[in-house]
């Protein structure tokens, strides 16, 4: 099993145990055991759309094929599977903290993927730090796994957080589906307008994960310092005391509380993860718990 | 509450450092975090670049700023006065000076000053070490760290007052170096002074005790600045002035006498606090001393009098030994002033000499030198250490070095010198003159067997320059005259009590005398002393008259006569104790009252507050 991202044969095997849930009806591109806006082909045809890479060859319709040397892929109301889409943030912020949050958002993206994957769901993974990129258009079938894998691991680690590139998921004209942004959401840029994208331009049902890491969660540096950001580089000027560190929780409280608040409102799922969490303890429980997966 | 050390508030300067902690950023280590996102928001007001910050009045600020003032006080030394004993080192400072002469309500302010020393004394423990100085023109130690009672009581009683004008400053520096010996802490000056004595700005850590006798307004006219001069028609002008030093308008008569008879009254009314010049004009032929006399009673009856001497008859001797110099003849003839005689270098011998103050030996050196001030020209051997050799061209004249002002008013431009002879020059001459190869006048003071005796050594013969043709030639021979065979043998015909008078005797003084106002007479040479002739200084000026100076040199004897007249400012009687009030730094003390410092408690608040910093700084932590 990869060994980058520290997912070991067994936590895989108990990963197919579950599946995402999604919580409204959705147009899938394949076959699959989700209740799909569009119909199935064990009910009536539905209507044609192109052929994307991934897609049940068996569902390509070669007549029209032969007529417009194009390929088209029929499609039935009956259940279809669905396209995933995992955000992960590959800003220089997540290659911080003890351990790196980016490894705990890796391992969940990987654990999702392969959920999704086993659950015959289409899966693409975009990265999305000072741009939306690099992107791997959907991919379907368990036998992809490690594939979805190698492009999770390479995922880079550099630029700023810039959520409000999540708009140009737009561009990529997507179908209906599942969207999950793996993020540390520490950023001023306006991540709303982009999750709003997602949610109503795209047609995505999203889910929010911020993972951060203890030393965010609980300081415990003490004394004057200069702490300069790793993305940005600015500085800011701090004397740590028992005072500035409870203000620290406010606001941290404060940001969370926002996020989560916000995602609410606007039927989106939010957990937030500790950057020291076991990525099982993640999958199987948080996760879970909170209805990403089930 | 007065202090010791107020300069210390200098160190209140740190308190800005201080501030200047809370108004500067800190120079702070550095910290990559994943982002900052959070940490800005909790520190919005830290985020400015700023190399300042917004002062904000935190705990530990106010505490640091208290400990500066607190540890600055401290440094300050404060103290308060209480009743108490003093320390084991006294200096008595006793005021001597004129204005102690005042009498009011029937005693002498000097009479009361030693009374108090006397009630202090008496009233110290046994074992307190005390020094006694005397406060006038010249201060003096008149006993140092005794213990003994009697000692003290007896130096005490054996002072009268005198006539000079108070070293306020030095007698203090004196008391202090004295206190200081014993330990500053346990030292205690204690100022006995007239109202008039001013006492400047003092700045030491020993503590003084100020007290002072005599009321600023006690009515006092005073008279000094008398200048006397003789007209040929036997009449006396008299310039006077009369000082007021009272806080009321005062009158008096003022009379004016002559060999002491009166001769003139003049009445003068003064304004209080001012003075009046006042001129007069008596008929007094031959008189020698005029005194003016303020006829009216004060309560300072010093300076009441005073005195100026007029028609001072003193004419130098001179002997010129040259073989026909017209152009010396010429200007010596012209200088009434002197009595010149002249022969013929063939003809002169060491007796010729014998009476004169001055000898010129033009062109000729003679195998012994007589024990007079000398003026040689061109000598044509080697004298007096001066080894001279052929002639040489002169050129352009330089000034040299001239402490005697030979050359005074000498347009040097103006003398040009052909031919001039080589010449050394000895250790005790200084070349006031010179051109660019060697010196051409010399001038110094040289033994020649008798102390002090004046020597000018022309190196070229007159007659081969043009110098006896310029206009300066006269000015030039007045002031080697002048230099080398003055007029008077006394320096200043009036001086002030403690000054000193400078008396030049000629070569073969045998007797030179001074005989004092109270009649004392005081031998300056005799038969026996080593010194014959050159200057010696007279200093027992303390009482003021008429002074008469004796010599008699040869066969001759001379009388000449100065005056030591009081010296009074005007104003000076009622300086008051206002002068150390306004000193600000120094510690004035009541009687009966010591100073407590108050540093040692004020320390422990310092440290109180210290710590109240740290444990603030610690729960902020």
């Amino acid at each position: 099993m990869d060994q980058d991202l520290g997912l070991d044969p067994a936590l895989v095997q108990r990963l197919e145990r579950l599946a995402l849930v999604a919580r409204q009806r959705t147009a899938g591109a394949g076959a699959g055991p989700r209740r799909s806006l569009a119909s199935g082909s064990s009910v009536e045809f539905a209507d044609y759309r192109t052929y994307a890479e991934g897609d049940d060859f068996r569902r390509v319709d070669w007549n029209a094929f032969a007529r417009m040397d194009r390929l088209f892929l029929r499609v039935f109301e009956a259940e279809e599977n669905t396209t995933v889409t995992i955000f992960v943030d590959c800003s220089a912020s997540m290659a911080g903290g003890t351990p790196p949050k980016g490894r705990l958002a890796k391992q969940v993206a990987a654990c999702l993927a392969y959920v999704a994957l086993a659950n015959y769901d289409r899966i693409a993974i975009a990265g999305i730090g000072d741009r939306l990129g690099p992107y791997l258009p959907p991919r379907s079938g368990r036998a992809r796994a490690p594939e979805v894998w190698q492009f999770i691991t390479d995922l880079p680690q550099t630029g700023a957080t810039q959520l409000d590139r999540l708009a140009a998921f737009r561009g990529f004209k997507p179908a209906p589906g599942l969207a999950i942004v793996i993020s540390d959401m520490l950023t001023p840029s306006d991540w709303r307008a982009s999750m709003r994208t997602l949610h109503g331009e795209c047609r995505q049902q999203v889910s929010v994960l911020q993972v951060l890491s203890p030393d965010e969660l609980r300081p415990s540096i003490d004394g004057d310092w200069t702490l300069v950001d790793a993305e940005t580089g600015q500085e800011t000027d701090v004397s740590i005391n028992p005072g500035l560190l409870s203000r620290y929780h406010q606001a941290l409280v404060a940001h969370t509380t926002e996020v989560a608040s916000w995602c609410q409102q606007h039927g989106m799922a939010f957990a937030q993860l500790a950057s020291d969490s076991a990525i099982d303890e993640v999958v199987f429980r948080l996760l879970v718990r909170l209805g990403v997966a089930a | 509450m007065n202090v010791f050390a107020p300069s210390a508030i200098a160190f209140a300067a740190v308190g800005l450092a201080v501030l200047a902690q809370y108004f500067l950023k800190l120079r702070r280590p550095r910290k990559t975090l994943p982002s900052t996102y959070l940490w800005a928001r909790a520190v919005v007001d830290t985020r400015a670049n700023t190399p300042w910050q917004r002062l904000r009045a935190e705990p530990l600020l106010l505490l640091q700023l208290l400990a500066v003032v607190v540890i600055v006080f401290a440094l300050m030394r404060p103290y308060v006065l209480r009743a108490g004993t003093i320390g084991s080192n006294v200096v008595l400072v006793l005021d001597a000076s004129l204005t102690t002469q005042t009498v009011e309500k029937g005693h002498s302010r000097f009479d009361l000053e030693v009374a108090k020393a006397h009630a202090i004394v008496d009233g110290m423990p046994p074992d307190k070490s005390v020094s006694v100085i005397r406060l006038d023109g010249r201060p003096r130690v008149l006993l140092a760290g005794s213990t003994d009672k009697g000692d003290v009581d007896a130096t005490l009683a054996g002072q009268k007052p005198g006539f000079e004008q108070p070293d306020t400053p030095a007698a203090l520096n004196l008391a202090l170096a004295l206190a200081s010996q014993g330990g500053a802490a346990k030292a205690l000056v204690i100022l006995l002074r007239s109202a008039a004595t001013p006492v400047p700005p003092h700045n030491t850590s020993v503590p003084i005790q100020d007290i002072v006798f005599g009321s600023p307004a006690s009515p006092n006219l005073g008279i000094d600045s008398l200048v006397a001069q003789s007209q040929p028609n036997g009449a006396i002008n008299a310039l006077y002035r009369v000082i007021n030093n009272g806080s009321v308008k005062l009158d008096s008569d003022v009379e004016l006498r002559a060999d002491g008879k009166l001769e003139a009254v003049d009445h003068i009314a003064v304004p209080a606090g001012s003075y009046v010049l006042h001129s007069t004009t008596f008929l007094a032929k031959g008189a020698s001393v005029i005194e003016a006399r303020l006829s009216g009673a004060d309560s300072l009856t010093a300076d009441n009098t005073t005195w100026s001497v007029v028609n001072q008859q003193s004419h130098s001797k001179i002997l010129v030994v040259t073989a026909g110099n017209v152009f010396l003849s010429s200007v010596l003839s012209a200088l009434s002033d002197f009595d010149v005689a002249t022969v013929d270098p063939q003809h002169y011998s060491p007796a010729l000499a014998s009476g004169s103050d001055l000898v010129i030996f033009d062109q000729v050196v003679p195998r012994i030198l007589p024990p007079a001030d000398l003026l040689l020209i061109d000598p044509p051997g080697d004298v007096l250490g001066i080894h001279t050799g052929g002639d040489r061209t002169a050129d352009a004249l330089e000034l040299g070095d001239d402490p005697n002002g030979l050359l005074r008013f000498v347009t040097l431009a103006d003398i040009h010198v052909f031919m001039a002879r080589v010449a050394s020059v000895p250790d005790w001459a200084h070349v006031a003159l010179r051109d660019r190869t060697g010196p051409l006048l010399l001038e110094g003071t040289t033994s020649n067997g008798a102390t002090g005796l004046r020597c000018a050594v022309i190196l070229f013969d007159l007659r081969q320059s043009d110098l006896p043709l310029a206009r300066d030639f006269p000015i030039l021979i007045s002031n080697l005259l002048s230099w080398l065979a003055p007029d008077s043998s006394i320096d200043q015909a009036t001086v002030h009590p403690g000054d000193f008078v400078h008396i030049t005797l000629p070569a073969d003084t045998s007797v030179a005398t001074v005989r004092a106002p109270d009649g004392t007479q005081l031998t300056l040479v005799s038969a026996a002393s080593d010194q014959q002739g050159g200057q010696v200084t007279f200093t027992n000026t303390d009482t003021p008259g008429v002074y008469t100076v004796t010599v008699v040199a040869g066969a001759v004897r001379r009388q000449e006569l100065f005056v030591v007249t009081p010296q009074i400012a005007p104003g000076s009687l009622s300086a008051s104790a206002s002068a150390i009030q306004s000193g600000g730094s120094a510690i004035v003390a009541k009687t009966g009252q010591v100073p407590v410092e108050l540093t040692g408690g004020i320390a422990m608040a310092a440290l109180l507050v210290l710590a109240a910093e740290w444990f603030v700084a610690m729960r902020l932590r």
